[in-house]
């Protein structure tokens, strides 16, 4: 059962180190001053290699150490970094994370021999390139750790404010095995399990750097605790590969006074999770060229997601009880007997709307993730396409640090594949046509994220050939999605949208890297499954832009409630601009067509009963008031028998035999308890 | 049917084995049947709102106790005539693939035990591949009960939704 569970607390070590390392090499071929870089991916290698050694993983610990004694070469000078050692560590990360999986899955896992002939050849090319010898070599195999003697500002400050208080500290001097070789592991199981027991203050090192990789053999735990740390002791000492642990009273004397004479070299907001080891290299700037980088993420437990799901949901039945509850007061409130109650009444609603506004919040939080989690893989897979195609292409990250819900993000993982590649196969130019047009060499694509209102926006431009509108319309004339004369009528604008018909690809032939069969049709309706939407501007000659709108959550929504022949819709606020009184006089026409001047700005005004009956220009006088959103992102101003409120309303699925209707994004349960249809905007017409 | 009848009728069919338990109910004037084990719960009409653009056979969705389900019109699937609503409609909920969905039906009549016996298939009595959610047809004293799929009627409402979906969202405008 332990063995189990430490290779599931290996494997999860070794995703993120493979994560990391990814990131590392791209930038490594990028840039070529990387020794921080370098030193980065020798130590993933080396943490590997000590828990492959420690669970028997026989293969792993071959590759990871052959790999490590060519970065030591590097790393001590001895030899220069080439092209050809570059893409031996990607081959190397390919196939540990083939072999990962199969450890994860019980899959069989992938044969050394092809890699290790590789690795041996490329140690064996390069002796004869002499570099003067290196000052100072780490001995192979030991990645340099720092031994806990410096306590760091933060963590000494809070020792400070504990010691101020009445409890008395503790120090927990845990020593362990050098020789154990899972050494990162157990301080993680050591301070977790002391932390379930006793209150902790800090560690050295911290529980963040023992995640971030570093190894100590000896750990400083500064806790309080009600038994006198007596059971905090217990628990540690019963840890695999303990050999001492002492337990001693906290005073911190000296504390004070280390810390107002201490020279800290780092300034404050230039932390740089790189140098966390605290490793005494060369290169303490090099770090600034990491761009990515997984930081501290705090501490965390995993939640399964159907919990979570089911949370959710409880959260949303408890946001429609306190809506009813506010109703009910607001009635009482309205007649004079129980005007009090009413009252009273009010304000533990309004208690209860705060509370589970937090609650709502903080459950909505736990659900979302980084982009980053999906981005990472991409720099990686744009390098190597690129490569493929012949094509020389910069590829940048914008705003990863974004945090979206799981099933928005899961959502997208594919779509923004299938764009990439497209920006990369049929985008970006040769690098000859871009030099014959004037253009840089090399093609840029950059993928951005962004907050805007309530939605994020991800956009993914490049500065590539752009897409020809009168190439389109041909093209789809050819393949009968459209007549001639049908074409000729489309505005440009729409001539793109045709990309997103079923059965429609501008590619000449399929090719390996985008032809898959897959069309922007698919990508259209994954994100439209999530409420999310997409846009494409182009032009030619200078580029495409790609854009993504995702809802933040899908579960809870602000909505306005409307009506319509007598039936509520609820259409979500993130699409409604503004709802303004119509009165019969202010309709104006356009081309034949209604439409509302609104502030110089005209909006084709059509009524949602006549959009839901598929004839948007239905003639219907009974409207009072317009709803102004957009569609395709034009204005629209749709016309509604009337407006029952604003309401936080809990998205709920519509089924399988509802799902895919146009215009429709879901259903909810109004606060009387009638169900009602939740409209999207940008589709209904 | 009287239930002395029908309780000679159990004991004698018990004997057998071969019997299945099927709710049975009524939509214009032929009586149909489900297995008893694809029927969840049954509930008095409610309200059921309509829900745009959806299949002609839909008759809209209901909220039954937090969750919104799909309600079909099984006369408008079976093209009978539209009916004004009645005290004695019920809503028939069943599950297929994990999803609730509800069928009208005009009333339910009762559970049956029917013997396997008594069952013949479909395709001797009707013609036609648009009758694959029907089971069979089984005769309970001098009349006939029509055996129905559930599970494929439900399938089968999905098919003609994603058609019309797929149709709907070909052209172009």
């Amino acid at each position: 059962m332990e063995y189990t569970e430490d290779l599931s607390i290996f494997l999860e070590e070794v995703d993120e180190l493979l994560t990391n390392t990814e990131q590392n090499l791209v930038e490594l071929e990028k840039s070529s001053s990387g020794e921080a870089i370098i030193q980065e991916i020798f130590r993933a290698m080396h943490t590997i290699k000590g828990g492959a050694a420690t669970l028997g993983l026989e293969d792993g610990v071959e590759v990871t150490h052959a790999m490590e004694n060519i970065l030591d070469t590097i790393r001590s000078g001895e030899r220069k970094l080439t092209p050809d050692i570059t893409d031996l560590l990607f081959l190397v990360l390919d196939w540990l994370s083939d072999w990962k999986t199969a450890l994860e899955t019980g899959g069989e896992r992938p044969p050394t021999g092809d890699l290790m002939i590789r690795i041996q050849a490329v140690q064996a090319a390069e002796a004869d390139a002499p570099v003067e010898s290196a000052g100072v070599s780490h001995p192979s195999g030991g990645a340099p750790f720092k031994k806990p003697s410096a306590l760091d500002p933060d963590l000494a400050h809070r020792l400070l404010e504990a010691l101020d208080q009445a409890m008395p500290v503790y120090k927990l001097v845990v020593k362990l095995n050098p020789e154990a070789e899972l050494l990162s592991v157990r301080c993680f199981q050591i301070l977790v399990l002391v932390d379930e027991i006793a209150d902790v203050i800090g560690s050295v090192p911290s529980k963040e750097d023992v995640e971030a990789g570093e190894t100590p053999d000896e750990l400083e735990i500064y806790l309080r605790s009600d038994d006198q740390g007596i059971s905090a002791k217990q628990v540690a000492e019963s840890v695999q590969d303990v050999v001492q642990v002492s337990l001693v009273p906290y005073d911190g004397s000296g504390l004070r006074e280390s810390l107002s004479s201490r020279q800290w070299d780092e300034q404050p907001g230039e932390v740089k999770a790189g140098d966390k080891g605290g490793d005494s290299g060369p290169d303490k700037d090099a770090g600034a060229d990491l761009v990515i980088r997984k930081t501290n993420l705090g501490r965390t437990v995993r939640v399964n997601v159907d919990l979570l799901d089911l949370l959710l949901n409880l959260v949303g039945e408890l946001v429609i009880d306190r809506t009813r509850i506010s109703q009910i007061a607001s009635r009482l409130q309205a007649s004079e007997p129980t005007a009090v109650t009413g009252n009273e009444l009010a304000a533990l609603s309004a208690r209860l709307q705060r509370t589970s506004q937090e609650l709502q919040e903080g459950i909505m939080k736990a659900r979302l993730l980084p982009l980053m989690s999906i981005l990472a893989k991409f720099p990686r897979m744009v390098r190597d396409l690129s490569s493929r195609c012949g094509k020389k292409i910069d590829f940048e990250l914008q705003g990863e640090r974004l945090e979206l819900d799981r099933t928005v993000l899961e959502a997208i993982d594919d779509p923004l594949i299938h764009i990439l590649r497209n920006a990369i196969d049929h985008g970006i130019e040769s690098p000859d046509e871009r030099k014959a047009l004037g253009k840089p060499e090399r093609g840029k694509i950059t993928l951005s994220a962004w907050h805007q209102e309530n939605q994020v926006v991800i956009q993914v431009r490049d500065d590539g050939r752009g897409m020809d509108p009168e190439r389109i319309k041909e093209s789809a004339v050819r393949k009968g999605l459209i007549t001639t004369e049908a074409a000729a009528k489309l505005s440009d604008r729409e001539a793109l949208e045709l990309i997103f018909t079923p059965g429609f690809s501008t590619a000449k032939q399929a090719t390996e890297v985008s032809g898959r069969g897959v069309g922007m049709d698919v990508v259209r309706s994954n994100l439209e499954r999530v409420n999310g939407h997409i846009e494409v501007r182009s032009q030619v000659g200078t580029g495409t832009a790609v854009v993504l709108r995702l809802p933040l959550t899908l579960a809870i929504v602000r909505a306005l409630l409307v009506e319509c022949s007598g039936i509520t819709y609820a259409i979500p606020t993130s699409s409604v601009d503004e709802v303004l009184a119509v009165h019969p006089d202010e309709i104006k026409t356009v081309k034949g067509k209604a439409a509302l001047t609104v502030r110089g700005s005209v909006f084709p005004l059509v009524s949602l009963e006549g959009c839901l009956k598929d004839d948007p220009w239905m003639r219907n006088g009974n409207f009072k008031y317009a709803v102004l959103t957009r569609t395709h992102d034009e204005p629209l101003a749709l016309g509604v028998d009337g407006l029952i409120g604003e309401e936080e309303i809990v998205v709920k699925e519509l089924g399988k035999i509802l799902s895919r209707l146009k215009g429709i994004g879901g259903a909810t349960i109004l606060p009387q308890g009638d169900p009602a249809v939740i409209l999207d905007t940008t589709s209904l017409i | 049917m009287s239930s002395n009848q029908n309780t000679h009728e159990d004991t004698t069919k018990r004997e057998t084995g071969h019997e299945r338990q099927i709710v049975a109910f009524c939509l214009g004037s032929e009586t149909y049947g489900v297995d008893i084990q694809k029927v969840r719960e049954i509930i008095p009409i409610q309200k059921i709102v309509p829900v745009p653009r959806a299949p002609d056979f839909v008759e809209g969705i209901i909220n039954l106790r937090g969750k919104v389900i799909a309600v079909l019109d099984l006369r408008k699937h079976f093209g009978f005539e539209k009916k004004e609503p009645t005290p004695e409609q019920r809503i028939v909920l069943t599950e297929s693939d994990g999803e609730r969905i509800g069928i009208i039906v005009d009333s339910v009549s009762s559970v049956l035990r029917i013997s396997e016996n008594s069952i013949e298939p479909p395709a001797s009595v009707i013609a036609g591949d648009e009758v694959d959610y029907i089971q069979g047809i089984a005769k309970v004293n001098d009349s006939l009960i029509v055996l129905l799929d559930l599970t494929r009627i439900i399938s089968d409402a999905e098919r003609r939704t994603l058609k019309q979906v797929d149709l709907a969202s070909a052209l172009v405008k």
